[in-house]
C-alpha cells in the first residue's frame, strides 16, 4: 500500500513549475517547453500504459502537449496540479484515438509486449496477472477508467483527482467505489474463465 | 456481507496515505464490512503502476522540436500566433538531430537508463553539460530551438545574444573546471552567434533601440568575461586565439553600420526631444575602440559624449555621482539614454515571466538616468549577472578616440573611473 501515497513536489520545483505556467498562459513559448521537458515523461508512461504502443504513445504524447498549450489559459481555473490537469488532457486524447482506430488497433488485443514493460519492481506479480489487471481496468467505463488510472496509477487523491475532472469529490469517491467493484468482478470472472 | 460505502472507502485510503490507520484498524472499527473491504483493497493493491518507461533521447528531442514547431504554427487562440519559416523549423531540426546523433550510442543508453533516476529528462542532464562532455552538442541544440520561435530578425537577434552570453558561461564553467582545451565548440558557437546577432542588427529594419540595448549587451557579456578568455587563450592558444577580436569586429561592424544608417536617416532620438540626455545626432552606441580590441576591456560611448554633461540632465559620470542601488554605473551603462520604472537598481525581471534577456522597451521621459544601474544586468537571464558589481569592472577604462563611420569629429579621449568619478574635457558643442 506504499504506492498509494504520492510523492511529495519539493517546494522549488512547485514554484518554478507556478513561475512557467503563469509565463506559458502570457504565451511564452519557453516556459512551455520546460514545462514540456518536466513532465513529458510522465505523461508519455501514462498513454503508454493506455495504447501499449511505442509509436502511438509518441504521436499522442505530443497531441497532449499541443491542446494543453492551446487551452492553458484554461487551467488555472482548474485547481489541480499541472501535471493531473495534462493528465486529463491525456484522458481525451486516448479516447479520441481509440475511436479513430481501427479495430486491430483495440487496446485490448494489444499484447503488452515491450520489453522494458516488465522491471524488477513488478516481477511478483505475474505477466499474466499484470496484463489481466490492466486489460479489466480498461474495459471499465471512461469516467471510472480515468479515476482509477488517476488514483491507483498516477497517485492523485481525491481533491487533485476532482479539481483536474472539473467534478466534486464526492463523485470521485462514488466513481471510485463503483470502478473498484466492476474491477473485482471483472477479475473474479477472469480468473473463473 | 455489509458492502463499504463509498464514502467509508475513500476515508480509508485518505487515513491509509496519511499514515493514520490500518486496515485492521478498519475490520474492528466495521466488522460487518471486513471482507469487502478487504476485497477492495486487495483489487487497489493489484493494480500497479507502468514501469519506468522511458522516452528515448532522439524520441524526446524529435517530440520537442514537433511540438514548438506546431506551437509557432498555430499559436493559441489566446495568443498572437507566431509565424515560422519552414526553413527555420527545419534548420532547428537538422540540428537538434545532427547534434544528437554524434552521441555514442553508449553514452545515450547509459541517459536513457539513468536520467529517470534523478527525476528529469533528458535535457536536464544535457543542460549542465560543459564543453568537453558528451552531451554538449545536445545542449547546443536544445537551446537553438529558441531561434526558430523567434518571429522576427529583432527577436532573433535577442535569441542570439541569449545564447552567446550562455557560451561564455560555458566557457568560463569549462575554464574554472580546468577544461580550457575542450572548449572549441562552445567558441565556434560563440563566435557564430554573435556574428549572426550582429548581422542582424545591422540591417535597416533593426531598431536603433534594439541595437543599443543588444549591442551592450554583447559588449558588457564579452567584457566580463575577458578574464576567462585570456585563461582559456593561454590554455588552449588554437581554439581562442582570435575569438575575441572576430567578435569585437562584428559588434563594432553593426555598431557602425546601425550609427552611420541612423544618421543617413537623419533620425531623431525621440528621448532627446523629451529632454533625455540623448544625442540628438542619432543613437549613443558604445563602439569598442580598435587599439583596445585586444584587451576587451575598453567601451566607450562614442557619439553624443557632450550632451553628457549638460546640467539639466547629469549623467553619472559627469556628475561624478555613483548611481544609487547596487553599485556605480560606469561606462556606456551611466550614460545610456531611456530608464525603467525602478529607480533602485535593483535586479529583477519585469513583465516578462522568467523569460531571458532584455525587455526592450521604448525610452521614458522624465526618467533620470542617475539613478539607474544597469539594463544589461537587470534583465540578463543569469541572476547573478543582474546586479552590476563595481568590483568585478577595471578600476579605469581609458577610452579613446575611435573611427567614425561619418564625418564627425573625433570625441577627446575621456577617462572614467570606477566609483562614478570622471574626469573629462568641457563639452565641445
Amino acid at each position: 500500500l506504499d504506492k498509494l501515497s504520492p510523492a511529495p513536489i519539493p517546494a522549488t520545483i512547485a514554484n518554478d513549475e507556478i513561475a512557467h505556467v503563469e509565463a506559458a498562459i502570457r504565451g511564452d513559448a519557453r516556459a512551455f517547453a520546460a514545462l514540456y521537458d518536466r513532465h513529458a515523461e510522465r505523461v508519455f508512461r501514462h498513454v503508454f500504459y493506455r495504447v501499449a504502443n511505442q509509436s502511438d504513445a509518441e504521436d499522442l504524447t505530443q497531441q497532449v502537449f499541443l491542446q494543453a498549450w492551446r487551452a492553458i489559459d484554461r487551467y488555472q481555473r482548474t485547481g489541480a496540479p499541472f501535471v493531473a490537469w495534462l493528465l486529463t488532457i491525456a484522458y481525451h486524447v486516448v479516447v479520441s484515438h481509440s475511436r479513430r482506430s481501427k479495430p486491430t488497433a483495440t487496446l485490448e488485443l494489444e499484447p503488452v509486449t515491450n520489453e522494458r514493460w516488465a522491471d524488477p519492481e513488478s516481477e511478483t506479480m505475474s505477466r499474466f496477472e499484470r496484463r489481466a489487471v490492466r486489460e479489466a481496468i480498461l474495459r471499465l467505463k471512461p469516467d471510472q477508467q480515468q479515476v482509477i488510472i488517476m488514483r491507483f496509477v498516477e497517485h492523485f487523491d481525491h481533491a487533485d483527482v476532482a479539481a483536474a475532472l472539473g467534478k466534486s469529490e464526492g463523485y470521485v469517491r462514488v466513481i471510485q467505489h463503483r470502478a473498484l467493484n466492476e474491477l473485482r468482478r471483472l477479475l473474479v470472472h477472469e480468473v473463473k474463465s | 456481507v455489509a458492502k463499504v460505502s463509498p464514502d467509508i472507502l475513500a476515508n480509508f485510503f485518505n487515513d491509509l496515505e496519511n499514515d493514520s490507520s490500518d486496515l485492521e484498524t478498519y475490520a474492528t472499527g466495521h466488522p460487518d464490512m471486513a471482507d469487502d473491504l478487504s476485497s477492495l483493497i486487495e483489487v487497489a493493491q493489484s493494480i500497479v503502476p507502468p514501469p519506468e518507461v522511458s522516452l528515448e533521447l532522439l524520441t524526446h528531442a524529435r517530440l520537442r522540436a514537433g511540438l514548438l514547431y506546431q506551437m509557432a504554427q498555430t499559436g493559441r487562440p489566446s495568443a498572437k500566433a507566431r509565424k515560422l519559416s519552414v526553413r527555420e523549423a527545419l534548420r532547428s531540426l537538422v540540428g537538434i538531430v545532427a547534434g544528437i546523433e554524434r552521441i555514442p550510442a553508449m553514452v545515450t543508453t547509459a541517459v536513457i537508463v539513468l536520467t529517470p533516476s534523478f527525476g528529469g529528462g533528458v535535457v536536464f542532464a544535457a543542460e549542465s553539460a560543459l564543453p568537453g562532455d558528451t552531451l554538449y552538442p545536445v545542449k547546443l541544440s536544445f537551446e537553438s530551438v529558441q531561434l526558430v520561435l523567434a518571429p522576427n530578425d529583432e527577436a532573433r537577434a535577442e535569441a542570439l545574444v541569449d545564447l552567446a552570453y550562455n557560451r561564455l558561461t560555458d566557457l568560463e564553467k569549462a575554464s574554472l573546471a580546468g577544461r580550457a582545451e575542450a572548449t572549441k565548440p562552445a567558441v565556434d558557437s560563440y563566435t557564430t552567434d554573435v556574428s549572426e546577432a550582429s548581422q542582424l542588427l545591422s540591417e535597416p529594419t533593426a531598431s536603433d533601440q534594439t541595437v543599443e540595448v543588444l549591442t551592450n549587451r554583447l559588449e558588457t557579456d564579452l567584457a566580463r568575461h575577458e578574464g576567462t578568455l585570456a585563461h582559456v587563450e593561454l590554455q588552449s592558444p588554437s581554439s581562442v586565439t582570435s575569438v575575441a577580436l572576430q567578435s569585437a569586429d562584428d559588434i563594432q561592424s553593426a555598431l557602425a553600420l546601425a550609427v552611420a544608417r541612423s544618421q543617413d536617416r537623419g533620425q531623431l532620438v525621440a528621448a532627446t526631444s523629451q529632454g533625455s540626455s540623448r544625442p540628438a545626432s542619432g543613437p549613443r552606441l558604445p563602439v569598442r575602440s580598435a587599439a583596445s580590441r585586444r584587451g576587451l576591456a575598453v567601451t566607450m560611448p562614442t557619439l553624443g559624449t557632450a550632451k553628457a554633461s549638460q546640467p539639466s540632465q547629469p549623467a553619472n559620470i559627469a556628475a561624478g555621482a555613483p548611481s544609487s542601488g547596487s553599485g556605480g554605473s560606469i561606462g556606456t551603462a551611466a550614460l545610456r539614454p531611456g530608464g525603467t520604472p525602478s529607480s533602485s537598481g535593483q535586479g529583477g525581471s519585469t513583465g516578462s515571466g522568467g523569460r531571458p534577456g532584455p525587455t526592450i522597451e521604448p525610452p521614458q521621459s522624465g526618467q533620470g538616468q542617475g539613478s539607474r544601474t544597469h539594463d544589461n544586468y537587470r534583465h540578463h537571464p543569469d541572476p547573478a549577472h543582474r546586479v552590476f558589481n563595481p568590483k568585478r569592472a577595471p578600476p579605469t577604462r581609458s577610452v579613446r578616440p575611435v573611427k567614425q563611420p561619418s564625418s564627425r569629429p573625433a570625441k577627446s579621449p575621456v577617462s572614467v573611473q570606477a566609483g562614478g568619478t570622471a574626469a573629462r574635457p568641457a563639452p565641445t558643442n
